[in-house]
């Protein structure tokens, strides 16, 4: 089998892993080598599906040992199998990257052997990369759940982002459908990594080296068990804040394997998946809770409005909002005002009172807001 | 802005950001604004048009380009270098009232987004970063020899300067 037939089995397994973007790390062009990692992100181009293919997004291998019943690559599954040799993707890689047709790696792996074999190999790629290539791009590498500290260290010294996927939101549904997988396997390393991160972040001078300056991150499944969106949110919010988790991907379910314990579904659960993407932003960027979104009695988004609309409408005591007096985190909660419009307001009012035909002038746009908001006590 | 004197003139300078700064030295020298300003390549003839060529003085400009981060700020230098950039024909004019501005009230004029020519001073910067930052990563190389990469691009603004720095990195 050529490295060309091998790139288009195991490219084209890697496509059901939502988690590829970077964001907040900053690797410098060090010791003559080539590129650098950029802080404003890697998402330049995109695909026609609408995620981004610019890093290069590719399995390891996808002969896994698993048989996880919603993978592509469970092992009872009759699929054309392929496994790379750790030179070869840093090849790959390293080509892809001097015509300028991707800014980073992006590597995920099936697991062949054990946890812990899986683990050399990547440790072993993404080492050449670094140390023989001298490649300081963005590197974004999968952790095999159930593998050993001691690799977990070694790659994270080396890569930008580290991420272990959760798949599945509780502990049942893991049991169901990943018989082999534990919930500890899974949430052991991440409390690991993310300590680590604290403590190098914390003594800086001692380590000298950044371990995963881009953070971690993980992903869930959506609409393949029957957890509602209310159980997942709870479950981000608290990786957010007790993990420190960079972002959390949601994946909607697609339909590939049959099985009874699986749902049939016509087609994936999109809508789902942008509400919980939209009430995602909302946590992380605009000061809301989990709790103010949904409770136990409505467990799920509206499906006509978005989550943010929704809560404003459910509160509409607390508007109208004085566009002159209210401070940053009231100008967010109102619908059709995100974070740049905010601080544009914040930024422009120093100056001037504000009234509608400024916040046109600003770019802002009232078609929604207005309702919510007045300036100079004068509603639209 | 009470102390500038409005001249019913068109000022026209090379097309080179020497020259545009070289315009901004005279300008705040004289204390006058005129109406119209425009470079060499977008000026489209006028016979109502009072035109005045300014003659770009490499010394003149570099007063300015050093007085700019002094006075102003080094975001305002980079919000003129870049929206000076752009294929806007009405940039020339707005930059010049940004940085007259500017050299009155320092700083804080950065935080004047109400003001027309500032707000489009700024959007300009952004439309020219983010048409640099698609073509950093649209960008595709074919190799047409040993050590030698080519690619065809069409931009809307003069980007090649600020894609220079990341290519550069990526290639050495």
């Amino acid at each position: 089998m050529d490295i060309f037939e091998k790139l288009e089995i195991l490219s084209d397994a890697a496509k059901y892993d939502a988690s590829c973007s970077s964001s907040g790390s900053n690797r410098k062009n060090l010791n003559s080598g080539i590129g650098n990692g950029n802080f404003a992100g890697i998402c330049h181009s995109w695909g026609a599906d609408g995620r981004c293919i610019s890093l290069l997004k590719i399995l390891f291998t996808n002969s896994c040992i698993y048989d996880c019943k919603y993978c592509i690559n469970r092992c009872s599954n009759n699929v054309k199998r392929a496994t790379f040799t750790p030179r070869e993707v840093a090849d790959l890689t390293i080509n892809f990257y001097k015509r300028n047709y991707i800014e980073g790696l992006f590597l995920s792996s099936a697991v062949i052997k054990n946890p812990d074999y899986t683990m050399e190999r990547l440790v072993e790629t993404v080492k050449i990369l670094r140390n023989e290539y001298n490649f300081n791009g963005y590197i974004h590498c999968k952790t095999i759940p159930g593998c050993s500290k001691d690799l977990i260290d070694k790659l994270g010294n080396l890569v930008d982002r580290m991420s272990i996927n959760i798949e599945l939101p509780s502990n049942n549904s893991l049991k169901l459908l990943a018989p082999q997988k534990e919930k500890d396997g899974i949430l052991v390393p991440m409390t690991y990594i993310s300590n680590n991160i604290k403590t190098n972040k914390l003594d800086k001078n001692k380590f000298k080296k950044d371990f995963v300056p881009a953070g971690q991150t993980t992903q869930l499944i959506i609409g393949a068990t029957p957890e509602s969106d209310f159980k997942i949110l709870k479950l981000s919010e608290n990786l957010y804040n007790k993990l420190k988790l960079k972002r959390v991907y949601y994946s909607a379910y697609i339909s590939i394997n049959n099985d009874k314990n699986l749902p049939t579904l016509e087609s994936p659960p999109l809508l789902r998946e942008n509400r919980l993407y939209q009430a995602d932003w909302l946590l992380r960027f605009y000061g809301f809770k989990v709790d103010e979104l949904l409770n136990e009695k409505n467990p799920n988004f509206n499906t006509i409005l978005d989550p943010k609309c929704d809560w404003a409408i459910r509160n509409l005591d607390k508007f109208p909002i004085e566009i002159n007096k209210a401070d940053y985190y009231t100008l967010l909660k109102v619908p059709g005002i995100g974070i740049i419009s905010a601080k544009k307001i914040i930024r422009a009012r120093r100056n001037n009172n504000l009234n509608f035909e400024d916040l046109k002038k600003l770019g802002i746009t009232i078609k929604r807001a207005k309702y919510f908001i007045t300036c100079r006590r004068k509603i639209f | 802005m009470s102390n500038w004197k409005l001249i019913n003139k068109t000022y026209i300078y090379d097309g080179s950001f020497d020259g545009l700064l070289s315009t901004i030295f005279k300008c705040y020298f004289e204390k006058t604004l005129p109406q119209k300003l425009y470079s060499k390549n977008n000026y489209i003839e006028n016979f109502l048009d009072k035109t005045e060529f300014i003659k770009t003085d490499y010394e003149k400009s570099k007063r300015i380009f050093d007085a700019i981060p002094k006075l102003i700020s080094i975001e305002t230098l980079k919000n003129i270098y870049y929206a000076f950039l752009s294929n806007d024909k009405e940039k020339d004019i707005n930059i010049l009232n940004y940085i007259c501005n500017g050299f009155d009230i320092g700083s804080e004029i950065n935080n004047k987004i109400i003001l027309s020519y500032v707000f489009k001073t700024i959007s300009l910067r952004k439309k020219v970063l983010s048409e640099c930052h698609k073509l950093k990563g649209l960008l595709r190389f074919q190799e047409i020899g040993e050590n030698f990469c080519y690619s065809k691009i069409n931009p809307d603004n003069l980007i090649l300067e600020p894609l220079r720095t990341t290519l550069y990195k990526k290639t050495s």
